[in-house]
């Protein structure tokens, strides 16, 4: 893994938008899925998870979050110099879910684009952010945001309870004192994975027909449960470590460990096996459900607004999806970031 | 798969052992279908890599590897000869 480690990068707030509608284990069964409510509590951990509004899309959610996190930074919209938003459910295939939310921001000019890389997503629109501030480009907003329960068939079993809804991002820029900000961030992918989750129809190998809504192949489909968990954790302990080794600190060394949300087993194995106590952990998949690119993103914002995350904290961020894509981020936190974050 | 012959008989038993401790039921014979849901997978990789000492890779973790007794022996057996 090539570890970019960017100089002066710096988060300058983050922004979160969940949708109002809490579903609780106990809706889900009532609505009839194959899973009772204590099932899916041993299985994944989850209580709960946000869906979004019928009238409510994905652009909506990441505009929401870009607001929050202008708003903190005292930044208003027609400054920001891109919008880059990564997502797996656009509110279509056609524009990018950025262009909506860029008319919904009020962005004047400033280029804005999608990043699809699942729930890897926010760490690779930061990478994406940092880079551009780092080549004179700022501030970026880097919002993750997804609607995964309108791709759900509530029949599947493998599906049908891990994913809820909503978005979260932060405003990138420049200005971190040596030590401070982005120290380092790696990406990873391994198309091998390509087929391990994903939805069927509605692109160019399959287009939308009759016959791929009545087969529900516009559903989200895992067909391999039990290597996607251990992919997941794999993913996210050798990014880690990687970008551990890279910047020469071990586990050990970190104060706050920020992963995506896929499953609470999953974040179990990963603190075993990283020899990191949980309570070192933010974790919110038990309220939140697994919120796609947007799950890491949503914990940073909440390691943030609730104070977990401490000036000087050195923060890793961990994330894996389908794909398989994956990522590590070390970020150490300043007191400007902990200021934003308390004042909306 | 089957496995056949290839998995030694310790890797069998290895298997019994960690089936037994996950609390999976046993099934007829080594060959018969292991009959287990995705989370007494995960259960049962945890559970080999207890005993193992040793982690297992997630491209391992295959459905079909987890058909029989026979089919983890010889999913074990091959993780011990890397090993060796």
């Amino acid at each position: 893994m090539r570890v970019f480690r960017p100089r002066g990068v710096r988060v300058l707030s983050t922004g979160a938008a969940l949708p109002a509608r809490e579903v609780t284990n106990e809706e889900l069964a009532a609505l009839g899925v194959p899973l009772a409510p204590d099932e899916i509590v041993r299985l994944s951990g989850i209580r709960a998870r946000r869906w979004a509004a019928p009238d409510e899309a994905t652009s909506d959610l990441a505009a929401a979050a870009a607001r929050q996190a202008l708003a903190r930074a005292h930044v208003a919209p027609a400054d920001v110099a891109r919008l880059i938003v990564a997502t797996v459910s656009p509110d279509r295939l056609s524009p990018s879910a950025a262009c909506v939310a860029h008319r919904a921001l009020g962005l004047g000019r400033a280029p804005a684009h999608d990043v699809t890389a699942s729930c890897s997503g926010f760490l690779y629109a930061l990478d994406l952010a940092a880079r551009a501030v780092a080549t004179g480009e700022e501030p970026v907003l880097a919002i993750a945001a997804d609607i995964r329960s309108r791709f759900l068939d509530l029949g599947d079993r493998a599906t049908c309870a891990l994913f809820g809804d909503g978005a979260a991002g932060a405003l990138v820029g420049g200005g971190a004192r040596d030590g401070e900000g982005l120290v380092a961030i790696g990406l990873e992918a391994d198309g091998s994975g390509a087929d391990a989750v994903y939805v069927p129809a509605g692109g160019s190998r399959e287009p939308a027909s009759a016959e791929t809504v009545a087969a529900r192949r516009h559903a989200i489909k895992m067909a391999e449960g039990p290597q996607v968990y251990m992919q997941a954790v794999e993913g996210m302990l050798d990014t880690g470590r990687a970008l551990l080794d890279a910047v020469g600190l071990a586990w050990s060394d970190i104060d706050l460990v920020v992963p995506h949300q896929p499953n609470r087993r999953i974040l179990d194995r990963l603190a075993r096996l990283a020899g990191i106590p949980l309570d070192k952990f933010i974790v919110n998949v038990d309220r939140l459900g697994n919120v796609s690119g947007a799950s890491c993103a949503l914990a940073f914002d909440e390691a943030l607004t609730t104070g977990r995350a401490r000036p000087g904290d050195r923060i890793l961020l961990l994330a894996a999806g389908a794909g398989y894509t994956a990522g590590a981020a070390l970020y150490v936190v300043d007191d400007a970031l902990t200021a934003a974050s308390q004042s909306v | 798969m089957s496995g056949g012959d290839v998995a030694p008989a310790d890797a069998r038993a290895l298997v019994r052992a960690a089936l037994d401790a996950i609390g999976a039921a046993l099934p007829a014979d080594d060959d018969a279908p292991l009959g287990i849901d995705s989370f007494s997978i995960v259960l049962l990789v945890e559970e080999l890599e207890a005993q193992l000492g040793r982690r297992i890779p997630a491209r391992e973790v295959r459905r079909e590897r987890f058909a029989s007794i026979a089919a983890v022996a010889a999913l074990v057996a091959s993780l011990k000869d890397a090993l060796a």
